[in-house]
């Protein structure tokens, strides 16, 4: 626990990942207009500014941005593990049996991974997205598809190390079974950069998504979600109804940066290296 | 001849992908109201009724002749509207890159040579900062708040409804200076400028905190020091020697920078409304318009292919470590 | 003039190249001031090896650097130089004369020029017989092939002798090497050492030599002084100071080094850390790590005591008014 205190960077950035994780757990108790957060409109009360009722304000449907903010937590949390989730255990079993394989298994399976390092990863979310057609789960296939490649190309670059490490030869030597070789003596240490890969992509896949969302990929209404509400609240901000957007934006940003700061926590907790450096 | 392969690959993902659609291609192309009839007719004259295989062997003959097939929505041919767009999205992306690098590369020179830095924690947080905002949202910012607001700058396009000139070359700022008249380069200047400024933003930073890196490495380098042991003289250290040790670093910026303009070209035409390949690929998202959707994605993904592997053999020819196999 | 045979009988001295007298330098960083030579002083001879001795943050890169004037410009550099008897400055004057041989022949050799550019900005001359010359007096064959080669198609022993052969085409009269021989092999380590000592006799090169390993210091040194803390501790010829060490450091060095008749025993380390210069040093700066430190120890500073001629140790146990 002391390392997460070492820095306030650090201390923000864990703080702002417990809040934003709570709230998306939490959100229909924690706002008086948890219908609005579903959305049902309420065309009475449209494009409100912020007052005591509604602290961040109403939307065009005349919803509470503050309800659709926490509900839109909820669908950036489920992208965010979603895609890291997927995104992880793809690459690590495609690295992993390249890296130890080797031959033509690393060629082929390399050669396939090149193919999609080709594109921009954006791009890519966006051509798979918009094939499977707009929806959560789409969204969060669409980003794993372009963002396994980068997860088996690490995985592999460990792997392929650790291979000729002494205790792993030496249990080669001593008869033990490939698989059990691979899953018990090789992943497991081949997955500490990983960790703190995922942990910096939990934000930045809730940056994608948001992406997604503003180019018209994102969930279906009436799902709240954050790159939905900037791209919808976008035509009123230039008519001075800037909170929809606004705020949107800063709870992207907030996540993004927060998880992405983390990312350097957890490299320091998992790095024996930086840990002795420490103490 | 990777390069190649990594391009085949490029069209057999788009391929694959564009042979995902859930919707039916045909009905698609003849319309909501279409009569079966008409759906089947489209079907054999766009050869959907073929095995999979010649399909995708068509589709690599009808790339290779610059036959991107036609809109769906429009009816056009895709490579016509490719020819036209294409220049739109490089014009961005050569200023951003162009930007980040004439403004980075010194600056981070100038603070790799201060003695006196900013605290580690203030320049990751700058860093952190410029990877988390989403480029639409800044763009929307500014646009509030210089077009908006201030009425500064224009709010979107590449030029004003009134401006007009030949459209030579497709890059505006060349084709403006071209037709010689000051208010033509005043304009689409004036239109670059918050387009370029939302692509910039993180890749300036990123050249400035690399750029510095690298110098300081290069400067502490125990052969600059056996350069100036060696009583060779400040000036060549520095021009000659330090210089092209940091051509390296500075040409991966490069290859980075680049290919975060492309890829985040699209949202920030869609905010400005720019008519270059993302707008394109956006409008087409929105009528559900496929072969344009793959066509732009590819062209883009040919591009980021195409400027990485010059930026390899740049590398490669001033770096004798790297050989290209 | 005296001649080789007259150097090594000791019958005849030959003249001094390089005299350093009081060397203090003292670094600024925010956590204070710190202090890596604390008043260091000795000669080199014409084609003299002086070895200088001691572990890693003893001062002794710093001290070839501060020679060199290579020391940024936030740390001072206080004491006098002279060369051949002439005052000279520590702002660099020295560059002219001298050359530095790097421990990492991988990070000296500047890895996007081939060796004969690099020949050619160190020396000025563009002919390849001449560049091709450096090379073979530093002992590379098939020096023509070799001007067009990078540095990274060289192995270790090669990137040595071609820093050497860098060394050589500033045509230097004095020979700084920091560690040259730390980052090679065993078997390569000798070949460069013996090179090093053919230069020596060839060129009459006058040649520093750090490391801190005494066993190399005893393949090629002369002279060696041992470096504690910044400051002298113990200097002599290298017979004197390897057969019978007389500060406790010394011992200790020479203990951990690994012999063949020892082998089976555990091989000795030295307990404790260096003082890091950071605070004032009160009484001898070996004394938390000596076993034979008493009260006059943390007390006072040890002067120096001359135990022969040109044998010299910072010791209260060799203090001869005790």
């Amino acid at each position: 626990m002391w390392y997460f205190m070492r820095s306030r960077l650090g201390v923000a950035a864990a703080a702002v990942s417990i809040l934003f994780i709570v709230a998306a757990l939490l959100a229909p108790w924690l706002t008086p207009y948890a219908d609005a957060g579903r959305g049902v409109p309420d065309l009475s009360i449209r494009l409100q500014s912020p007052s005591w009722s509604h602290w961040l304000g109403t939307d065009d449907l005349g919803r509470d941005v503050l309800a659709r903010l926490l509900f839109g937590a909820r669908t950036a949390l489920v992208v965010a593990f979603g895609v890291v989730v997927l995104s992880v255990v793809v690459g690590v079993i495609v690295g992993a049996v390249a890296g130890y394989f080797g031959r033509w298994a690393d060629e082929i399976l390399m050669r396939v991974t090149d193919m999609f390092l080709a594109f921009p990863p954006l791009l890519l979310a966006v051509l798979v997205a918009a094939a499977l057609g707009a929806s959560l789960r789409n969204t969060v296939i669409a980003i794993a598809v372009s963002w396994w490649p980068w997860y088996a190309r690490q995985v592999r670059a460990q792997v392929l190390s650790l291979r000729e490490r002494p205790y792993v030869r030496a249990v080669q030597a001593i008869g033990v079974p490939r698989r059990r070789i691979i899953a018990l003596h090789i992943v497991p240490n081949a997955l500490s950069p990983v960790w703190v890969q995922a942990t910096a992509d939990l934000g930045a896949a809730v940056l994608t998504a948001a992406g997604l969302s503003f180019v018209g990929l994102g969930p279906r209404p009436p799902t709240a979600d954050w790159g939905t509400m900037i791209s919808e609240g976008r035509q009123y901000v230039l008519s001075g109804q800037w909170w929809i957007a606004g705020f949107a934006g800063v709870a992207i940003v907030l996540v993004a940066m927060a998880f992405n700061l983390a990312g350097d926590v957890v490299r320091d907790v998992t790095d024996p290296k930086t840990r002795q450096h420490l103490s | 001849m990777s390069s190649l392969l990594v391009i085949l690959g490029v069209v057999t993902i788009t391929f694959v992908v564009s042979r995902l659609v859930p919707s039916d291609p045909a009905s698609l192309y003849a319309g909501a109201r279409a009569r079966p009839a008409q759906v089947e007719q489209v079907r054999q004259d766009l050869n959907l009724d073929a095995p999979l295989m010649s399909q995708y062997v068509s589709y690599i003959g009808d790339l290779l002749r610059g036959d991107f097939g036609i809109s769906f929505a429009t009816k056009r041919p895709i490579a016509q509207d490719l020819r036209r767009f294409l220049p739109a999205t490089l014009e961005l992306a050569f200023a951003a890159t162009a930007l980040s690098m004439l403004v980075g590369i010194p600056a981070g020179v100038a603070a790799a040579a201060r003695r006196h830095r900013p605290s580690d924690t203030s320049l990751r947080l700058f860093a952190v900062l410029g990877v988390s905002v989403p480029v639409f949202w800044s763009a929307l910012l500014l646009q509030l708040f210089f077009s908006s607001k201030l009425d500064w700058l224009p709010l979107a396009g590449r030029t004003d409804a009134t401006t007009s000139f030949n459209e030579v070359t497709g890059f505006f700022l060349v084709d403006a200076v071209l037709s010689g008249s000051w208010s033509n380069v005043a304009d689409v200047a004036a239109h670059l400028v918050l387009p370029v400024a939302v692509m910039a933003a993180y890749p300036l930073g990123l050249t400035i905190r690399l750029i510095r890196g690298a110098m300081l490495e290069v400067l502490g380098a125990d052969y600059i020091e056996a350069a100036t042991v060696a009583q060779v003289p400040r000036s060549t250290v520095l021009s000659r020697l330090a210089l092209k040790n940091s051509l390296l670093p500075a040409l991966t910026i490069l290859g980075l920078t680049f290919a975060y303009s492309v890829s985040s070209a699209f949202l920030v035409e869609a905010v400005f409304a720019w008519p270059g390949l993302g707008k394109y690929l956006t409008d087409a998202i929105v009528r559900v318009d496929f072969p344009v959707i793959t066509a732009a994605a590819m062209v883009i993904a040919v591009v980021y292919v195409a400027v990485n592997l010059i930026l390899d053999l740049v590398q490669s020819w001033l770096d004798p470590r790297v050989q290209l196999s | 003039m005296s001649n080789a045979n007259d150097i090594e009988s000791g019958r005849l001295d030959p003249a001094v190249a390089m005299s350093v007298q009081d060397l203090h330098v003292t670094f600024y960083p925010p956590s204070g001031p710190v202090r890596a030579v604390r008043g260091v002083s000795f000669e080199l001879r014409e084609g003299e090896v002086l070895g200088v001795a001691g572990e890693s943050g003893c001062g002794k890169s710093v001290l070839v650097r501060a020679l060199l004037g290579l020391l940024p410009a936030t740390a001072t550099v206080e004491g006098s130089l002279e060369l051949d008897g002439e005052p000279t400055t520590l702002d660099g004057a020295l560059q002219s004369e001298a050359a530095l041989v790097y421990q990492n022949p991988g990070a000296s050799l500047n890895p996007v020029f081939t060796i004969g550019q690099q020949l050619q900005f160190v020396s000025g001359s563009t002919d390849p017989t001449e560049l091709s010359g450096f090379l073979l007096q530093a002992g590379l064959k098939d020096p023509e092939q070799l001007l067009g080669a990078y540095p990274h198609q060289f192995s270790g022993g090669m990137g040595q002798r071609a820093a050497v052969a860098l060394a050589l085409a500033q045509r230097p009269r004095l020979l700084f090497a920091d560690e040259p021989t730390t980052a090679l092999d065993v078997t390569t380590q000798n070949q460069v050492l013996e090179l090093i000592a053919e230069l020596r006799q060839r060129h009459r090169l006058s040649v520093v030599l750090i490391s801190h390993d005494l066993a190399v210091i005893k393949r090629v040194c002369d002279r060696v002084m041992v470096l504690y803390a910044g400051l002298v501790a113990e200097t002599g010829t290298t017979s004197q100071v390897l057969t019978s060490p007389s500060h406790p450091y010394t011992q200790a060095l020479l203990e951990s080094v690994p012999r063949p008749q020892a082998v089976g025993k555990s091989l000795a380390s030295i307990p404790g850390m260096v003082p890091d210069g950071r605070h004032e040093i009160l009484g001898c700066a070996f004394a938390p790590r000596c076993s034979h430190a008493h009260d006059a120890c943390v007390t006072e500073e040890p002067a120096m005591n001359q135990l022969a001629v040109g044998h010299s140790v910072r010791c209260v146990l060799s203090d001869p008014t005790r």
